[in-house]
This record gives structure tokens, C-alpha cells and sequence, in this order.
């Protein structure tokens, strides 16, 4: 560390020595010393104002904001404040300011519920925690800053609530996270992935939320919450099965329901895995898992039809890649109308052409609405390579490739821990939290009876719910 | 962390249990069915599940004593060579059991799923399988068996109902337990089915709530016999006595009644034998690494499937590796694992020095007194007359019979057919015995006197109109239309 010396002259020589080549970083004189400052993220109003220079010499007088070495006042300023050195003081002051330039509070997209806050995390760490704070007024939320990245210095804010937080699960984040040096962190991802217990699993290990809404619930359940500056997505953990399948309205609407969506969410899941290898099979291999009328419509469907039905089906498949690739690129109207369009088009098209039979693209429909009906997108995006193995086992193996893809895919899922819980948690050692959190899985549990708090939770205060007598 | 605590439920362990059991327990029990009449098959059974508990009892008590770990707990208790003699008995017989499995599985694939595909192809995708499951660590495994559970054992369970209900006469109020001697060897090979539960001695300090295991266990055992019994009355019912017997497969045939739904159920059921092949293959690692250190865990897994699959290979038939089991592990192994459990029970159960002083005494006593029956106590007749047989005292001991001697009535085709199965029952009886009919007033000339007399009618005295063996007779019984005439024998003028 550099101590910043009481001769302005030879901070000055520094400062202008450190910022040599950045056009963006600008010097401004000021009464007894001079400001350092990105040019985009201080407002100049704020510089022109009356009275300003006389504030920084009070400021500076009451040493608020002090910053006694270089390299912190260089970051400082890097972070988008505007920093005052004055002349025969060891220190410099941190003008705050509002920062550098981002999109600012947007309504949510990738999320959407039908009850519940509609906002949406910024793209600003800072902005993003406020948004957390404003739902959970607390001093137990606590909250701890660093920077990660050598030369992007992104700041990371871990948030966590003091007296429910289980302490081993932050002392194995803040393990990880200080376990690897990068150059620079540009999105939540990169920290997500060089963290991950498991790296070459596709299975999500944390759960992605743009609503703070949900991050402050997850808080309350004693997960913690990850936000990395410049992403507007938060990281909580530890993750589970159970959590990829909630979305944050499950707690907001009455359990008969929330238990009936949850049940179509995993059949979901379970379809969008399967359906085009059991299709394979039963048509391959098995035409007696049909009923006779069946076989015989297919069977004239697919008179003329030059693919194998395993052929068929991958390329149905993969054309509804393209068409979510390409929706997924293009402008958000063209985009959307390019997925439903495009769909029925090239499936219509593909059927007159004979290259692939109607109950083909009824499959591959079926396949993708399947796994667009899975909350979490990673899952979704997880489920989509794991169909693309159970195809190519059932298309060689029948349905016993369906049983043998499935028995790896559990093998797979039970070898998965996010913090220390098992990633199939609450179907697999669901009694560590008394049973409870089993009972909320595939079912939910009315808001009145969910008392405790879930597994992630400090052992000795589980408890969430009391009722006063009376 | 919860997750690395390398520590199993008791749930994971019951779930275990029965993925493990369902599947060999099935068809090996099914198996048994054919070889008695349905009656007695269900006192067998009975019989049985009712050792089972017992043999899981004493399992329980001797695990209730096993703190860190049950090779340091027998090396305590039986020194270092019967520590590892128990460890090699458990290991030889996962390695029988995993042969098994190994053919079973391609025998299903192979007759049910794909028969188009080669043999040495299953066997190679199967293993590699179920060496996949059993790679990870235990408490991994318990995970991989819990979440499985539903979607392999509930979905059979209920295409089993659904074949039940479609049964057409679901009358089995005639069937009651008959009780006969045969009844017991039979238990005894059934509980032998179930022998490998004894690694669950082994799992004990890996369980997380030792006081509910031992429920669960039990639990375990109950729900496998429960859906065994109610498999035999379904099949029972669907097959009838004799259909039962002539089938090759029936546990897998009586689900054919839940028309397209049948290849799931096979496929599920494949799922069942994979796991339990999986679950064998990770305590042969698990044996090794006990025997050896832990770096061998894995290489003892591979080496166990690697061999066990050339082993299936090397059975031509699915009953030879039906015969292999019950010829190594029914017979040879599983007693002796019985004994060393029973031993370290005792040893246990004497461990204080007041105890090992009342237990050397017990020991002398039964020493001195023995338990069986003294060889002076007994009759060993050569000449077996049907009297004899109807007339059967406790004192008698067939072992040495070499001339079996019918009446002409009894010689007679259909009279001789109901003689032939009663004696087909009778292992102790040789199959090398010579048959003859006789005159009733020769038969009636044989008596206590004609024991232990050797080559009885090898004399001068005797003629005989050719020879046949009881073994002979027995397989023109299942595999010809009628008996040969059986041979004369005649007093020489």
C-alpha cells in the first residue's frame, strides 16, 4: 500500500502517472488541491453547483469519506465516485456521486408471476441490495463487499440474515469464493461457474431470481444471496431440486393450487426428458405399448416418410432448437413471433413434405412446451441436453434405454451437493429437517402450517411461524 | 455439511432393501413355487419368511453391538483369520449373487425387451451400468436408491394389483398352509434368497439413526415377503398349479395380463435387477477395501464385475446360474454365514466373564451330549418298500436305500406316476436306486432283519428282468409320454 503523501504536488505527479491514456478520467482544479474522476459516472451539474468547493474543504475537515492510501482512493474513483486530495493533507476524501450509467429498475421478464411484485433487479449491485433492504428492514440483514476480477474490480455483495443463515454455508462461500483469481468478472455467471462444486455437470448448483422479492425470501429461509455488479441477476444458494421448482408466487397463493402447478411443473420436466425417447422406443421397438388403432394411424403417417423414427425425432428437435436460437437473438416481438410462427410453419411444411410424420411434431411440440413450463431456465436448458442422451439409449435400447437413461440421470443428481445439500433435496434425505421440507416438494404445505424454516437454516431457530394465543 | 456426512438414513436404507431384494427375490422365489405343490409351497414360505425374521433379529442384535466398524468389531471378537474368513464368505457370495444378476439380466433383456440384440451386448451396457451406480460413495448411493424407489418399485407394485384385479377367479380360499418335511429345506433355501442381508452388518456404522435402521430393516424384510407371498398368490391364481410349474418365467409371465403395459413393467423390473447389481458390485468394492485398504475399493468393484460378468458369459443357461446360486450360496455359503452371525451372537451375548464362564459350560454340555441323533438310534434300510415309506419312523434314514420295491398294483402307469413325485420330494433318497415290482408276498418277506445288508439281491437266489434307476424312471416322468415297464424280480427256482 501507498501512503498518499501531504505534498499535493507529488500526489498529483502520481495520480496523472496512473491515469495516463485514460481520456474518460479527468482532473479538475478545485480550491487548495484538485478532483480525479471518470468523466461519465460524476455529473457535471454536481461540479458546477454553488458552493460545492466550499462543502469539499468542509468534508475534508470533518475527514468524512477519508481514504488514507493511493490504491483505495484509485479504486475509489474507479467505482465511479470522484476523489479530492488537498494540499498538506495525508489523506483524500470520496466525493459520492451517482455512479456510473445503467438500464435502473425494469419490470420483470424472465420471471413473470400472477401475484406479486412485478419489479426486477438493476443492473447495479448497489441499487440491487436497496431493493433487498427495502423488503427486509432489518440489522440482521448483513451484507459484505468485495471486489473480484484484477483489472475489472467487480464488486460482489453477499447478503445473508445474521441469526438464520446456517454460518458453515457462508464460511464455504466466502472459501470459494476467495479460492480463484480472474481478470475480469463481467456477469453473475462466471462467478457461478468457477464456484460450482460439480463443473462439469450442467445442473444448475445455484438459483438464478431477477426479483427481489424472491432474494429476500430466500433470505428468510436462510439461503444467501449473491449479487455481482453490471448483472441483474442474483445468485441464491444453496440450491436444490425443490427450490429450482418453485417460483416466488408459491407463496403467495393457496396451496390446492400451488400443489397442482408444482405437479404439472415436474411432469413437465419428466416429459420434456422423455416423451421423444419413449416415442422412439414405443415406435421402434415396443408397438405393443400402442393401441391397435393408434398403430395403424401412425403407421400410414408415416407411409413415405424416409427417416427411422429416431431420425425423425431429432430432426424435429433440433429445428425447435433453431427456432428458440433464433427467437432467442432476434428483437423481442420478431423474436416471439419467430418461436410461434416459425413452429408451425416448419412443422406444417415438414409434414407436407413428408419428411417427418404429424405425430412427430406433436412430440416435439409437446418436448418443448414441457420444458419451457420449467421455472428455472438453467434446468429448463439442463433437461434439453439430458433428453438429447435418453434419445440416443432409447433409439439403440427401447425402453430399457428410457430406465437405464433415467437410473444414470438419478446417479447423476444424487452425486450433486450445492453447499453441502444434496441437489435432489427434499426427495432424497428428506428427514434432516424433520420431514418438512419432503412435505413442501412435489405438494405444498399451506402458509399456515410451513412453522419452521427450511433445511438451509441455523439448526436452533427454525422456527418462522407462531401464532399468538388469543 | 449435511450432504458429506457419508452417513445413510434409515429410510435410504429400507429403500435400499427392497430395490435390492425385489427384483433376485422375484424370480428366485418363483423359481422355488414349482418345485412343491402350491400348499405346501406356502408353508414353505411361511416358514420361510418366519427364519427370516429370525436370521434379521439376530442380525440386528449382533449390528446393535457394532460401533465403527464390523470388520474391527469380528476382528475383536473372532481374531484376524475369521474376520477375514467372514469377510471372503461375504464376498464370494455377493460375487454368486452378482453372477446371478449379471444373467438374470440379460436373460430378461434378452426375452422380453430386445431379443434381437447379442447377449455379450447387454451384459457389457449392463455392467457398465450398474458399475456407474456403484462408483459413487455410499451415502451417494442411498440418495441414487431413494429417488428411484418411486419410479421403479411403486410402478410394479401397481401393474401387480392391476393384474390381481384383472384375475378371474380370485378364489385362493382353497389354498392353506400343508405342512410337510420337505417344507422346511425349502424355507430354509428361500431364506438363503436373502442371506446377503447379513452386509447390512457391514452398513451399520454408516447409518445415521441406528435405533430406527433396525425398524427399517425389519420393515424391509416384512414389505419383501409381503410382495413376494402376494406375487405367488397372483401368479397362483393366474396360472393354476401346473401352469405355474411349466413356466419358464412366471413372475414375468403373469404381467403379460396388463396387455400394454407389460414391456414397462419389464423394463422396470430391469431397472430393479440393475440396481441390485449395482448394489452388489459397491459392497464387493466396500469388502475389498476392508480386506485390502481403501485405495482397492474401486479396483475391487471392477475386478468383481469384470469376473462376475465373465462368469455369466460362461453360464449357458439362466438355470445353470439359478443352479450355481443354490449350489454355493443356498447350500454352502449361507450356513456357514448363519453360523458365524450365531457364533458372534453367542460370543457376544457371553461377552462378560461370569457369561464366558456359563458359555464354556454350555459348550462341554453340548459337547458331551451332542445334539443330533446317535448312529446306534437309527435304521439306514437298502430295500425300500412303499411300506416302509407309508410306516416312515423318526429313527429312519433313507441315505443308504439302493432297491426300491413296488407292488404290480403300484408299478402300474398311474399308480406309479403319484409314487414317483411323492419320491422326487425325497432328496435323501438316490436317484441311482434300482426299481423293481415284486410279488406282494416277496415284499411282504422283507423286514427289520434287511437292514444294513449290502447287494440284497445280488445273490443266486435273485432274478431280475433288466435294471432301472430311480433317476431313469424320473425323467421319462417329465419328459416322455409313459413309463417304461419297471423290471420284474422274481425269487430264482
Amino acid at each position: 500500500m501507498t501512503e498518499i503523501s501531504s505534498e499535493i504536488m507529488k500526489n498529483r505527479e502520481k495520480v496523472q502517472e496512473e491515469i495516463k491514456d485514460c481520456a474518460d478520467i479527468l482532473i479538475r482544479e478545485v480550491k487548495e488541491g484538485f478532483l480525479v474522476y471518470p468523466e461519465a459516472a460524476v455529473a457535471s451539474q454536481m461540479l458546477e453547483m454553488p458552493g460545492f468547493e466550499e462543502k469539499l474543504l468542509l468534508q475534508s475537515e470533518l475527514k468524512q469519506g477519508i481514504l488514507s492510501d493511493f490504491e483505495g482512493a484509485m479504486a475509489a474513483m474507479l467505482a465511479g465516485n470522484a476523489v479530492y486530495f488537498r494540499e498538506k493533507k495525508p489523506y483524500a476524501i470520496k466525493v459520492e456521486s451517482e455512479g456510473y450509467p445503467g438500464l435502473g429498475i425494469r419490470k420483470c421478464e424472465s420471471e413473470k408471476v400472477m401475484r406479486g411484485s412485478q419489479e426486477a433487479f438493476s443492473e447495479s449491485a448497489k441499487v440491487n441490495i436497496a431493493l433487498i433492504r427495502k423488503r427486509l428492514r432489518s440489522c440482521q440483514m448483513k451484507v459484505k463487499e468485495e471486489k473480484v476480477g484484477r483489472y475489472s474490480n467487480t464488486l460482489l455483495m453477499s447478503v445473508w440474515l445474521e441469526d438464520v443463515t446456517y454460518p458453515p454455508i457462508l464460511k464455504n462461500l466466502q472459501e470459494k469464493l476467495a479460492s480463484f483469481e480472474i481478470d475480469g468478472v463481467m456477469d453473475s455467471g462466471i462467478v457461478e461457474y468457477l464456484t460450482a462444486e460439480q463443473k462439469k455437470s450442467p445442473v444448475p448448483l445455484y438459483q438464478t431470481t431477477e426479483r427481489p422479492d424472491r432474494a429476500a425470501q430466500a433470505l428468510l429461509n436462510g439461503r444467501i444471496v449473491l449479487l455481482t455488479d453490471d448483472s441483474p441477476e442474483a445468485l441464491l444458494l444453496p440450491a436444490t431440486c425443490g427450490t429450482q421448482f418453485q417460483t416466488s408466487d408459491d407463496f403467495y397463493r393457496h396451496f390446492l393450487i400451488v400443489s397442482f402447478l408444482r405437479t404439472i411443473r415436474y411432469a413437465a420436466a419428466f416429459l420434456a426428458i422423455t416423451l421423444p425417447g419413449l416415442y422412439v422406443a414405443a415406435v421402434t421397438f415396443h408397438p405393443q405399448l400402442l393401441p391397435l388403432s393408434m398403430i395403424r394411424a401412425m403407421a400410414e403417417a408415416r407411409e413415405g416418410v424416409p427417416l427411422s423414427a429416431a431420425g425423425e425425432v431429432l430432426f424435429m428437435e433440433l429445428s425447435f432448437e433453431l427456432l428458440r436460437e433464433a427467437g432467442l437473438r432476434m428483437p423481442g416481438p420478431i423474436g416471439n413471433t419467430i418461436g410461434i410462427v416459425g413452429g408451425l410453419i416448419v412443422g406444417q411444411s415438414a409434414v407436407s413434405a413428408n419428411l417427418v410424420s404429424p405425430m412427430t411434431v406433436i412430440v416435439a411440440a409437446l418436448t418443448a412446451l414441457g420444458s419451457f413450463s420449467i421455472p428455472n431456465e438453467e434446468v429448463s436448458e439442463a433437461t434439453r441436453l439430458f433428453k438429447y442422451g435418453l434419445l440416443l439409449l432409447c433409439s439403440f435400447f427401447g425402453i430399457s434405454g428410457a430406465v437405464i437413461g433415467w437410473i444414470l440421470l438419478f446417479g447423476h443428481l444424487s452425486r450433486q451437493n450445492s453447499f453441502g445439500i444434496p441437489w435432489l433435496y427434499p426427495f432424497v434425505s428428506g428427514e434432516i429437517n424433520h420431514s418438512m421440507d419432503r412435505k413442501n416438494g412435489i405438494f405444498a404445505v399451506a402458509n399456515s402450517s410451513r412453522k419452521l424454516r427450511p433445511v438451509f437454516a441455523m439448526r436452533n431457530n427454525r422456527r418462522r411461524l407462531r401464532f399468538k394465543k388469543g | 455439511m449435511f450432504a458429506e456426512n457419508q452417513k445413510i438414513s434409515a429410510r435410504q436404507l429400507k429403500r435400499m432393501i427392497l430395490i435390492d431384494w425385489a427384483a433376485k427375490a422375484g424370480l428366485l422365489l418363483a423359481i422355488f413355487s414349482g418345485t412343491m405343490d402350491s400348499s405346501q409351497y406356502l408353508t414353505a414360505f411361511l416358514l420361510g419368511a418366519a427364519f427370516l425374521m429370525v436370521y434379521g433379529a439376530l442380525i440386528c442384535w449382533v449390528a446393535k453391538h457394532v460401533e465403527n466398524s464390523f470388520y474391527a468389531y469380528s476382528w475383536y471378537r473372532l481374531g484376524r483369520v475369521g474376520a477375514i474368513i467372514l469377510c471372503l464368505l461375504y464376498w464370494l457370495y455377493l460375487f454368486i449373487n452378482l453372477v446371478y444378476l449379471f444373467k438374470l439380466s440379460v436373460s430378461v433383456g434378452t426375452t422380453f425387451l430386445l431379443p434381437e440384440q447379442s447377449e455379450t451386448g447387454l451384459l457389457l451396457l449392463f455392467g457398465a451400468v450398474a458399475l456407474y451406480g456403484a462408483w459413487a460413495g455410499l451415502e451417494e448411493r442411498a440418495r441414487h436408491f431413494e429417488i428411484l424407489y418411486p419410479f421403479l418399485v411403486l410402478p410394479v407394485v401397481l401393474l401387480l394389483f392391476y393384474t390381481a384385479c384383472t384375475v378371474k377367479e380370485p378364489d385362493i380360499t382353497r389354498l392353506h398352509a400343508v405342512f410337510h418335511v420337505s417344507s422346511v429345506c425349502l424355507a430354509a433355501r428361500i431364506t438363503a434368497v436373502f442371506g446377503g442381508s447379513g452386509i447390512y452388518l457391514f452398513l451399520i456404522p454408516e447409518i445415521a439413526d441406528k435405533k430406527h435402521a433396525k425398524k427399517a430393516y425389519q420393515k424391509g424384510i416384512a414389505m419383501t415377503m409381503a410382495g413376494n407371498l402376494f406375487l405367488f398368490l397372483t401368479i397362483l391364481k393366474t396360472f393354476g398349479e401346473q401352469g405355474t410349474k411349466a413356466l419358464p418365467w412366471p413372475f414375468l409371465t403373469v404381467l403379460t395380463g396388463t396387455k400394454h403395459f407389460d414391456v414397462l413393467f419389464f423394463a422396470l423390473f430391469l431397472g430393479c435387477i440393475l440396481m441390485a447389481m449395482s448394489a452388489d458390485i459397491s459392497y464387493l468394492g466396500f469388502l475389498t477395501e476392508e480386506l485390502l485398504s481403501a485405495k482397492w475399493r474401486k479396483k475391487g468393484m471392477c475386478i468383481g464385475c469384470i469376473s462376475a460378468a465373465v462368469a455369466a458369459l460362461a453360464c449357458t443357461s439362466y438355470a445353470m446360474s439359478v443352479h450355481l446360486y443354490a449350489v454355493v450360496n443356498s447350500y454352502l455359503l449361507f450356513p456357514i454365514m448363519v453360523f458365524f452371525t450365531i457364533l458372534l451372537a453367542i460370543i457376544e451375548y457371553f461377552a462378560g466373564k461370569k457369561k464366558k464362564r456359563n458359555f464354556s459350560a454350555l459348550l462341554l454340555v453340548l459337547f458331551l451330549t451332542g445334539c443330533g441323533r446317535e448312529l446306534e438310534d437309527c435304521r439306514f434300510p437298502t430295500i425300500l418298500t412303499t411300506k416302509e415309506l407309508e410306516t416312515e419312523a423318526s429313527d429312519t434314514d433313507f441315505g443308504q436305500v439302493q432297491y426300491i420295491l413296488l407292488t404290480q398294483a403300484q408299478a402300474r402307469e398311474e399308480a406309479a406316476r403319484e409314487l414317483l413325485y411323492e419320491l422326487e420330494t425325497r432328496p435323501e433318497i438316490s436317484r441311482d436306486c434300482l426299481v423293481f415290482q415284486a410279488e406282494y408276498d416277496i415284499l411282504e418277506g422283507f423286514g427289520k432283519e434287511d437292514v444294513l445288508k449290502e447287494d440284497a439281491f445280488e445273490e443266486d437266489a435273485w432274478k431280475k428282468e433288466g435294471e432301472i434307476t430311480l433317476g431313469e424312471l424320473l425323467y421319462y416322468l417329465h419328459n416322455e409320454k409313459s413309463l417304461p415297464e419297471i423290471p420284474k424280480l422274481k425269487q430264482a427256482e
